[in-house]
C-alpha cells in the first residue's frame, strides 16, 4: 500500500510543478519602453517635425497602441517645464516576438516666434486613457526660432565628420566652408550647435585646403588625436581678409553620451568690432539608426 | 529680372531598395573584394567549385564575402540653383525618409522578389542563407525638415550623400533529383548609415 501511495504522491508532486512552471511561463514579463539618448536642437521653422524611436518588449500591451494614447508632451524631470507637441504620425512594427518598434513623429505645438526652450533632460510623457503616464528620458532638448542671418558671412560648405566613440555611429565633427563678403576683417569668436552638452572644440580648430567629405577620419583632418571628453582650455580665434574664404574643421566635446544627427549651426564672429552671427539652419545630417536601435538607450517608467 | 531655377522645391532622402548598384563609388578597404557586379568568370568557376558537390534536392551555396565592411557614395543631388541677379532665401521642405535598409541582387538563374517593401530570393534560397532574418528587416520613418537657405545669384545648392554598408555576397546551386536547375551568384547589400554633405558651388557660365 505504501509504495502505491508514494507512486500518487510523486506523481501528484510532478503534476503541481509542472502546472506552476506553465504558470510561471505564461505570466508577461513586465512592459519595457526604451529609447536612444539624442540631441534634437532645433532652429523652428513652421510645421517641422521631430521623430521620436522607441523600443518595446511587447506589442501585446495597451501602452504601445497609439489609440490608447491621449496626449503628449515634451517635460523636464520635474514637470515643471511642458512643450506642448503634436502627434502627427505613429508607426508600430514587430521586430520579433519579443520586441516591438514604436516611431513617433511629432510637430512643436507652438508658435515659431515663441520663445527658446532648453530641457535637458528631456522626457517623452505619454498620458493614456486609463490615466497612467509614461515618462521617457529622450535626450537633450533644444528649440530656438530667430532670423540672426549673418549679412557679411555665408557658407559654402557643411559637412559632417562621422565617427563612433563605442556606443554606436555619431557625429564626432564638423568642417565648415565659409566665404565673407565685408569690407573689413572678420574674427570667427565661437561656434555652437545649440546645445550645453555637445560642445564645439574651439581649441582644435583647424583650417584645411583639402576636399572634405563625411567619411574622412577627424584626427587626419585636425592633424592630431581628439578625444570626446577633452574640455575647451585655450579657444582658437579664426581670421579672415576682406572676400577671402577658407574651411575649418572642428571636433565635438561630448558632456554626455548622446547620439546627433540633426542640428544646426551658429557661427559668432565680428566684422569691424560689431558681433555678428551666422546660422546654417538645423539639417538632418546623417541617418545612423538605419538597421538597429544604437546609442545609449534609456527605460521609461509608467506612472 | 530675376531668374530662379529651383529644380526641387522639396526634395526626398529616400534609400530604395537595390538602388546601390546606382551609386556612384563604392570602396572596400582590400582591392580583392568585389561587388557581385563585378565578379570575373574566373570568380565564379572558382566560388562554383566550392558548391560541386550534387544532393538530392534543394540549394548549395558558398559565402565569398561575409558582411565585409564598405563605404560608398550616391549620386550628388541638385537642390536649387540661383541664376538670377540678386540672392534668394527661402524655406524649403525636405522629407527624411528611409524604406529600406537591406537590398539584395542576383545573377544567372537566381530570381529576387519583393513583397511590398521586403526583397527576398526565390526558391527558398533566402532561407538557405545565415542572413535571411537581417534581409527581412525593414524599417520605415519620415520626419519633415524645414530649412531656410540663402542662395547667392550664380550659386547652385547640392547635397553629396556617402555612407557605410556591409556586403555579403557568393553563389548558389540548386539541385532538383541530383540535377542542378538553377545557378548564379547572390547578394545582400545593407546601409548601415548614410551622412548628408551640402554644398554651395558657383554656377559656371
Amino acid at each position: 500500500m505504501k509504495p502505491l501511495i508514494l507512486t500518487f504522491t510523486l506523481i501528484a508532486f510532478f503534476a503541481f510543478s509542472l502546472l506552476s512552471l506553465s504558470m510561471l511561463k505564461s505570466d508577461p514579463p513586465p512592459l519595457r519602453m526604451r529609447t536612444p539618448q539624442m540631441l534634437r536642437s532645433i532652429h523652428h521653422t513652421e510645421g517641422e517635425t521631430f521623430t521620436v524611436r522607441v523600443e518595446a518588449n511587447t506589442m501585446h500591451s495597451l501602452y504601445v497602441h497609439e489609440d490608447f494614447m491621449v496626449k503628449h508632451e515634451l517635460t523636464n524631470q520635474t514637470g515643471t517645464m511642458t512643450l506642448p507637441i503634436i502627434l502627427k504620425d505613429y508607426e508600430l512594427k514587430s521586430a520579433n516576438s519579443e520586441s516591438a518598434h514604436i516611431t513617433l513623429n511629432y510637430q512643436l505645438a507652438i508658435e515659431a516666434s515663441s520663445e527658446a526652450f532648453y530641457i535637458n533632460p528631456a522626457y517623452l510623457s505619454i498620458e493614456y486613457e486609463d490615466s497612467t503616464r509614461l515618462k521617457l528620458p529622450i535626450g537633450e532638448f533644444s528649440y530656438h526660432f530667430d532670423n540672426a542671418w549673418g549679412s557679411t558671412l555665408d557658407y559654402t560648405l557643411s559637412t559632417p565628420i562621422k565617427g563612433d566613440y563605442g556606443y554606436g555611429p555619431t557625429i564626432t565633427g564638423h568642417c565648415v566652408g565659409v566665404k565673407s563678403s565685408s569690407a573689413f576683417p572678420i574674427e570667427l569668436t565661437g561656434i555652437s550647435l545649440r546645445s550645453k552638452t555637445i560642445l564645439p572644440n574651439m581649441d582644435y580648430l583647424s583650417e584645411t585646403n583639402k576636399s572634405i567629405h563625411p567619411l574622412m577620419d577627424l584626427n587626419t583632418l585636425l592633424k592630431r588625436p581628439f578625444n570626446a571628453k577633452n574640455p575647451s582650455v585655450s579657444p582658437k580665434h579664426l581670421s579672415l581678409k576682406p572676400g577671402e574664404s577658407t574651411t575649418f574643421c572642428i571636433p565635438f566635446t561630448y558632456k554626455d553620451n548622446l547620439g546627433v544627427v540633426r542640428y544646426p549651426i551658429e557661427i559668432a564672429y565680428l566684422d569691424n568690432q560689431r558681433e555678428k552671427r551666422l546660422l546654417i539652419d538645423d539639417f538632418p545630417y546623417a541617418r545612423t539608426h538605419m538597421k538597429t536601435y544604437e546609442g545609449v538607450m534609456k527605460d521609461g517608467v509608467l506612472e | 529680372m530675376i531668374l530662379i531655377l529651383m529644380v526641387l522645391t522639396s526634395h526626398s532622402l529616400n534609400l530604395m531598395a537595390s538602388e546601390y548598384k546606382t551609386y556612384e563609388e563604392v570602396t572596400f578597404k582590400s582591392s580583392s573584394y568585389d561587388l557581385l557586379e563585378d565578379y570575373s568568370e574566373t570568380d565564379y568557376e572558382l566560388a562554383y567549385e566550392e558548391i560541386d558537390k550534387r544532393r538530392f534536392w534543394g540549394w548549395r551555396t558558398h559565402t565569398v564575402l561575409n558582411n565585409v565592411k564598405v563605404s560608398y557614395k550616391k549620386e550628388t543631388m541638385m537642390i536649387i540653383r540661383n541664376e538670377g541677379t540678386s540672392a534668394i532665401e527661402k524655406d524649403y521642405t525636405f522629407k527624411s525618409k528611409t524604406t529600406n535598409a537591406t537590398q539584395l541582387s542576383a545573377s544567372g538563374s537566381i530570381g529576387i522578389e519583393a513583397k511590398g517593401p521586403i526583397q527576398s530570393f526565390k526558391t527558398g534560397l533566402d532561407s538557405e542563407l545565415e542572413f535571411s532574418v537581417d534581409s527581412k528587416t525593414h524599417t520605415s520613418e519620415e520626419e519633415i525638415i524645414e530649412i531656410s537657405i540663402d542662395i547667392d545669384p550664380m550659386t547652385e545648392l547640392k547635397i553629396e550623400v556617402y555612407g557605410e554598408g556591409k556586403v555579403t555576397n557568393g553563389v548558389g546551386k540548386l539541385y532538383r533529383f541530383f540535377r542542378n536547375t538553377k545557378k548564379g551568384g547572390w547578394e545582400v547589400f545593407t546601409v548601415t548609415s548614410q551622412y548628408y554633405s551640402i554644398e554651395k558651388v558657383m554656377i559656371e557660365e
